[in-house]
C-alpha cells in the first residue's frame, strides 16, 4: 500500500474544502472497499479524509408522506435493520443482507456503497488492461473470462458490471442522492448517478471530486411494501450476484396497476427499463405478462463468452419474483 | 497392545485449543524482534509467462526511507545450486534454484525480493521497482499441443502411472455394455487461512527459520543445501501452522530466499506471502482432463476399465496428478488401461492438493461407474458392490482389513437411499431431489518417525518428535498415546513438536502423521517403562527410540497385506428447476480407517475433508486467463471456497476396526479420506436430481437451467 496522509474532516463543507484543496484525496467512512482496493494498488490515494466523525449523517428516518432520509454516514446494517425500512421497504433491507457479511455491512457506509467498485477480475490486476483502472490500456475480459461480467450496457472498452445490491432497489424506487461540495448542495436522480462505460470507462459516477454524498432519499411508494429482492449466485453468501432482482408490484383485481424492477449483475450500471415496466401495467398478474416485460428489458443484449446464461436466469429470476410478489407462484 | 484402552478411542478436547483461541499460539510471521533488527521482506513476481529479464530498475525504490536492499539474480551466488531430485535429503515440486538465473518460467515467478525496516516500505519498493523483459512465446492452455508432453513412470508416493492388465479390447468385446466419457477438473487453490511464512534468524554460521511448513524436517534439508550448511547447522521451528492442505508439504523457493536475504544483510527476515503470492508460489492442484471408458456385463462384472489423464506441470516442476490411482485399486477389472500425460505449460508448478490424483481421479471414476449402473439398470451402491476389489487388485494381496461393501451399506441405510427415485422424478415445490453416492478411499501410508519419551519424577510426562500438527490435532494424539502407553492422562503429557532439534518425524501428508509416529511412540514408551521398572521414581528417566521403514509407497511392502482406507458418501442435493442453484442439505461419509484414536478430532477432520470436497464439487476453480496465463482471481473474495451458508448437515459414521498390522494403535491416516469421493457423490446426486450429467467441475448453476 502506498502511503498516504490521514486527515479528519470535522463538517461536510470541511471536508469538501480538502477535497477541493487535494486532487490526490479520496474520502474515507466504512473503507471496507476502499482499503482493499488501496492493498492491491489500484486506489493509490496520497490523503484519506476520514468523515466518519461528521455529526448528523447516520441518521434514517421516515417522513409523514412515507418516504425514507438515510444518512450517508448510516451503516449498511443500521439501515437493513431498521423497522421502518424493514416494514414499508423490504427490498432495501434484503438487498443489503444479500451483500458482502456482517463484519463489511457493520462498518460499510451508505453512501460508499453507492460509489462500489466493479469486481471485474482484470480490475484489481495491475498488469492486466484494463479501461477502467488505466484508461486506454484495452479491456481484457471481453476475450477473457467475464463469467461475472455484465450483458447490458457494455461498451468495446469495458463490460464491467456494476455489483451493488442496495443500488437496486434504491433505481426501482427512483431515489434521489444529495451531495455537497465547495458549490453548494444538489440533488442528483440515481438514474443519474451512475454513468454507462461508452468510451470513458473510468469515469463512473457524476459526482464532482470536492462532493461528498450526505443522503439519500427514497420517495414514498406504497408499493414497496411489497417488494422483494432476490439474489442468484455461486456461493449462498459472500459472493456478488450473477443475476439478482429487486422488484415491487401492485395488483388491482388481478390486473398490474404497477411495478418497480431493476436488474442486478448484468448491466454496467444498476439496470432499469421503465419501458418494461410500462408494458406490464394493465395486464392480468401473470407469468405471461412478466415474461413478456423480462423479454423487453433484454431485448437489446450483448453477450460473452462465459455469460450468455446470465440473460436466460435474470428473465427467470424476474418471472419468479413478480410471480410471488403477485400471489401467482406456480 | 490390547482392544481395551483408556485414553486411546476416547473424545478428548484439543489440548492446543486454549492457546489457539486466546493467542496464545505463535505463528511463523508472529516471531517479534525485541531489538528492531527485523527486516521485513515482500517479494518481486514475474508478469511475463516466459522470457528473460533484461534488467531491473531500482531507482524510485532506492529513495524510499526505510528501504534496505533490492535481491534478484544479480545477486546469484546468495543461494546454493540445489540439486533436486538428485539430493534425495529433500523433496521439491519445483526444482529450480530460486534466482539462479534471469529465465522466467510462469507468471509470479518470484525474481526478486524487497528489503525494508517497515512492512509498508518493502510493499511499496517491491511495487516500484520495474522490470524489463524479453519475452519468449509461452504455451498455456492444456490443448496446446506445440508444447512437451510427458508420460512418467510413477507418482511422486512411487506408484507406476501407466499400466497395462489384461487386454483392454478383449474386455470391451466381451462386455454387454460401456460408458465412455471426459470428466475435467480446473485449477484449484489449497488456501490455507494462514499464508506461507519464513522468519529467518543467523547467528555466525547457524541458523534458524521459523517457517510455516508441513515437512520441517524436509525443509531444514532444503534449506542447508541451499545455504552450503550442515543439516545440524540449521534449525526449523514450526510450533503451529495454519492449515496447508498441501500447500506447505514440499520445500519452496521463498523459505530459501529469506533465509539468502537475512545472510545477505546480517539481519532477520521476515517474508510473509500476501494471499496472492499463495496463488504463485507454493503449487496448486493441476487442471486435468481425463477420459474413461468403463464396460461390464449385463449383471455388472466389469470386463474392461480405461482411464487416461491429461495434466500439466511447469517447465521447472515435476508433479504428475495421478488420477488413475483408483481406477487401479478400487475394483477387480481383469482389463485395465492407465495412462498419465504432462503438459509443460508456463503455468505455476502445481503439487499435491488433499487427495492429489485421488480426488480428481474419483470424480471421473465414481461419476463413469454411476453412468454405467444407470445404462446397465443396476443400483449404483449394488454395481459397486459387486466389484469392490476383494484383493490388492495390483498384487492380489488381501486388504488388512476390508468393510468397503459395508461402508456402502450403512452410508445408504443413513441417507435413506431407499428414497432414491428415477432421475427427475423427485420434485418437492420448485425443487428437484436426488441422491448420490460415490465410494471414497486413500491409500495408507507410513514412514519413519522417532520419538523422546520422558517421565518426571511428579508422573507427568513430555514427548518429544520433530513432526508438525497442520491443525487436525496431531498435540492431541500424541498426548494421548503417551498417556495410554504410560498409565496416565493425557493432560499429564506435555507435548514438543514442530522443532527440527527434536527426534525426526515425517512431513506431515499423505494422511500418515499418526500412522507414522505410533510406531516410534510405543516403541519410546515400551523402552521408558522397561527403565522405570528398576528407576528409583526421584529422577527423570527418558527413552528415544525409532520406528520401522517406510510402508505404502508404491502400494508396495513384504507383509503379505495391502494396507488403504475404503469408504461411502452419500449426497442428498436439492436444484432449483429454474435457477440451476444446488443445495446440499445431507452429506453421509461413512469410513474405515481402522481404529480411531480420537473421535472428537477424526470427526472434525473427516467433516472438513467433506466440505473440501464440497468446494471441489461447487465452488472451487482458479481462472487461467487465456492470454496471459495468468490465475486471474487470486483471492479469497474472487476464489470461492464454501462458507457456512453452503454447508447443512453432515453426517460421519467410523466403522473403527483396529489394523495392528499397520501400526501399534491399530490406525490408518484419515485427513484426505473424506474428501476423495465428495465431489462424484454430489455430482452423481445431481444427476439423480435433475438427468442433467456434469462432467465438468464446479458444478454451476448454468450447467444446470
Amino acid at each position: 500500500m502506498r502511503e498516504f496522509e490521514l486527515v479528519r474532516a470535522a463538517s461536510v463543507a470541511d471536508a469538501a474544502k480538502s477535497l477541493a484543496a487535494n486532487e490526490d484525496a479520496k474520502l474515507i467512512a466504512g473503507g471496507t472497499n476502499l482499503v482493499d482496493l488501496m492493498k492491491e494498488g489500484v486506489e493509490t490515494p496520497g490523503t484519506l479524509i476520514d468523515i466518519n466523525a461528521i455529526s448528523g449523517l447516520r441518521d434514517v428516518t421516515m417522513s409523514d408522506d412515507g418516504g425514507l432520509m438515510i444518512g450517508a454516514l448510516a451503516s449498511n446494517s443500521a439501515v437493513a435493520w431498521h423497522p421502518d425500512v424493514q416494514e414499508h421497504f423490504p427490498m432495501i433491507s434484503q438487498a443489503i443482507l444479500a451483500g458482502a457479511t456482517t463484519q463489511i455491512r457493520n462498518m460499510a457506509s451508505m453512501g460508499g456503497n453507492l460509489l462500489q467498485k466493479n469486481r471485474c477480475f482484470y480490475y484489481p490486476e495491475e498488469n492486466a488492461r484494463c479501461n477502467k483502472r488505466e484508461p486506454g490500456s484495452g479491456c481484457d475480459a471481453i476475450e477473457g473470462i467475464n463469467r461475472m461480467c455484465a450483458v447490458l450496457g457494455t461498451s468495446e472498452h469495458c463490460i464491467a458490471a456494476n455489483p451493488s445490491d442496495l443500488c437496486l432497489p434504491l433505481r426501482a424506487l427512483d431515489a434521489i442522492v444529495h451531495v455537497e461540495g465547495t458549490n453548494g448542495q444538489r440533488a442528483i436522480p440515481i438514474e443519474k448517478l451512475h454513468k454507462l462505460p461508452g468510451d470513458t470507462p473510468y469515469d463512473e459516477v457524476d459526482l464532482r471530486h470536492d462532493e461528498m454524498i450526505t443522503a439519500i432519499e427514497v420517495p414514498p411508494s406504497p408499493i414497496a411494501r411489497n417488494s422483494h429482492y432476490r439474489k442468484l449466485r455461486d456461493r449462498t453468501s459472500y459472493a456478488f450476484a450473477l443475476v439478482s432482482v429487486a422488484a415491487a408490484i401492485g395488483v388491482e383485481d388481478g390486473i398490474i396497476s404497477e411495478v418497480r424492477l431493476a436488474v442486478g449483475g448484468v448491466g454496467t450500471v444498476p439496470w432499469r427499463d421503465e419501458e418494461a415496466e410500462a408494458a406490464m401495467v394493465g395486464q392480468p398478474a401473470t407469468q405471461e405478462a412478466f415474461s413478456a416485460g423480462a423479454a423487453i428489458i433484454f431485448r437489446e443484449t450483448k453477450a460473452y463468452s462465459g455469460n450468455g446464461f446470465k440473460i436466460d436466469l435474470a428473465k427467470r429470476a424476474i418471472v419468479r419474483v413478480l410471480s410471488e410478489l403477485s400471489g401467482d407462484a406456480k | 497392545m490390547t482392544e481395551q484402552t483408556r485414553v486411546i478411542g476416547k473424545p478428548v478436547s484439543r489440548i492446543d485449543g486454549v492457546l489457539k483461541t486466546t493467542g496464545g499460539a505463535h505463528y511463523s510471521g508472529d516471531r517479534k524482534s525485541s531489538d528492531g533488527a527485523l527486516l521485513h521482506g515482500v517479494l518481486v513476481k514475474s508478469t511475463v509467462a516466459a522470457g528473460y529479464i533484461a534488467g531491473f530498475d531500482t531507482a524510485e525504490a532506492k529513495q524510499m526511507p526505510g528501504f534496505v536492499r533490492f535481491l534478484s539474480y544479480e545477486d546469484g551466488d546468495l543461494i546454493y545450486r540445489i540439486d533436486a531430485p538428485n539430493d534425495d535429503s529433500f523433496v521439491v515440486n519445483e526444482q529450480r534454484t530460486p534466482f539462479i538465473d534471469n529465465q522466467v518460467h510462469f507468471v509470479g515467478q518470484h525474481i526478486g525480493l524487497a528489503l525494508a525496516e517497515t512492512l509498508e516500505v518493502a510493499e511499496a519498493a517491491a511495487a516500484a521497482i520495474l522490470v524489463e523483459y524479453e519475452e519468449d512465446s509461452r504455451h498455456i492452455a492444456l490443448d496446446d499441443e506445440d508444447s512437451d508432453l510427458d508420460k512418467p513412470d510413477a507418482s511422486g508416493t512411487g506408484e507406476a502411472l501407466q499400466v497395462h492388465r489384461g487386454d483392454f479390447d478383449e474386455g470391451l468385446a466381451d462386455a454387454d455394455v460401456s460408458v465412455s466419457a471426459t470428466y475435467t477438473t480446473p485449477v484449484e487453490h489449497h488456501n490455507p487461512i494462514e499464508p506461507s511464512a519464513t522468519t529467518a534468524v543467523w547467528d555466525g554460521d547457524r541458523l534458524t527459520v521459523y517457517d510455516a511448513t508441513q515437512g520441517n524436517v524436509n525443509d531444514r534439508n532444503y534449506l542447508a543445501a541451499g545455504t552450503g550448511l550442515a543439516k545440524d547447522q540449521v534449525r526449523v521451528l514450526n510450533p503451529f501452522i495454519g492449515g496447508g492442505f498441501g500447500c506447505k508439504g514440499y520445500a519452496w523457493p521463498h523459505s530459501l530466499i529469506a533465509a539468502a536475504a537475512a545472510r545477505a544483510t546480517g539481519r532477520p527476515v521476515r517474508l510473509v506471502l500476501s494471499r496472492s503470492d499463495m496463488y504463485t508460489s507454493c503449487g496448486h492442484r493441476p487442471q486435468t482432463r481425463q477420459s474413461i471408458t468403463l464396460a461390464a456385463k449385463s449383471d455388472g462384472t466389469f470386463t474392461a476399465l480405461k482411464h487416461e489423464t491429461l495434466s500439466h506441470r511447469s517447465p521447472i516442476g515435476d508433479h504428475m496428478e495421478p488420477c488413475g490411482m483408483p481406477s487401479m485399486v478400487l475394483y477387480d477389472c481383469p482389463n485395465l488401461v492407465v495412462t498419465h500425460s504432462n503438459r509443460v505449460l508456463n503455468r505455476p508448478s502445481p503439487t499435491p492438493m488433499r487427495g492429489p490424483g485421488e480426488a480428481s481421479g474419483a470424480f471421473a471414476l465414481e461419476s463413469a461407474v454411476d453412468e454405467l449402473a444407470e445404462k446397465l439398470g443396476i443400483d449404483p451402491v449394488e454395481l459397486r458392490k459387486r466389484n469392490a476389489s476383494q484383493m490388492d487388485p495390483r498384487n492380489s494381496r488381501p486388504w488388512s482389513t476390508f468393510n468397503h461393501p459395508e461402508c456402502l451399506d450403512r452410508g445408504a441405510e443413513r441417507i435413506g437411499w431407499s428414497r432414491r427415485k428415477s432421475p427427475g422424478q423427485w420434485r418437492e415445490g420448485n425443487e428437484l431431489v436426488g441422491l448420490g453416492v460415490a465410494t471414497t478411499y486413500y491409500p495408507a501410508y507410513r514412514s519413519p518417525a522417532a520419538a523422546r519419551v520422558t517421565l518426571f519424577p511428579d508422573e507427568t510426562a513430555k514427548v518429544e518428535i520433530s513432526v508438525q500438527d497442520i491443525g487436525t490435532g496431531l498435540y492431541t494424539i500424541l498426548a494421548q498415546m503417551v498417556a495410554e502407553k504410560l498409565g496416565l492422562e493425557a493432560a499429564d503429557v506435555a507435548v514438543e513438536i514442530g522443532d527440527t532439534d527434536l527426534p525426526e518425524g515425517p512431513l506431515a501428508g499423505g494422511s500418515m502423521t499418526t500412522a507414522s509416529v505410533s510406531g516410534g511412540v510405543a516403541a519410546a514408551c515400551d523402552a521408558l517403562q522397561e527403565k522405570r521398572a528398576q528407576a528409583s521414581g526421584d529422577e527423570a528417566i527418558s527413552a528415544e527410540a525409532g520406528s520401522e521403514e517406510s510402508l505404502g509407497f508404491g502400494g508396495d511392502n513384504d507383509m503379505g497385506k495391502s494396507f488403504l482406507s475404503f469408504g461411502a458418501i452419500f449426497a442428498e442435493v436439492r436444484v432449483d428447476k429454474d435457477f440451476g442453484i444446488v443445495r446440499i442439505p445431507r452429506l453421509v461419509g461413512v469410513f474405515d480407517a481402522g481404529k480411531i484414536l480420537n473421535p472428537k478430532t477424526a470427526r472434525s477432520q473427516m467433516i472438513g475433508g467433506m466440505i473440501f470436497g464440497v468446494g471441489m464439487a461447487m465452488l472451487e476453480e482458479t481462472f487461467v486467463d487465456p492470454e496471459s496465463g495468468r490465475f486471474i482471481n487470486p483471492s479469497l473474495g474472487e476464489y470461492y471456497v464454501p462458507v457456512n451458508a453452503d454447508i447443512h448437515d453432515i453426517d460421519v459414521e467410523f466403522i473403527d476396526e483396529p489394523d495392528y498390522d499397520f501400526n501399534p494403535f491399530g490406525a490408518r491416516g484419515i485427513g484426505e479420506l473424506g474428501t476423495v469421493g465428495t465431489a462424484p457423490a454430489i455430482a452423481n446426486a445431481v444427476y439423480n436430481a435433475t438427468g442433467i450429467r456434469v462432467r465438468d467441475l464446479p458444478i454451476r448453476l448454468d450447467d444446470l437451467m
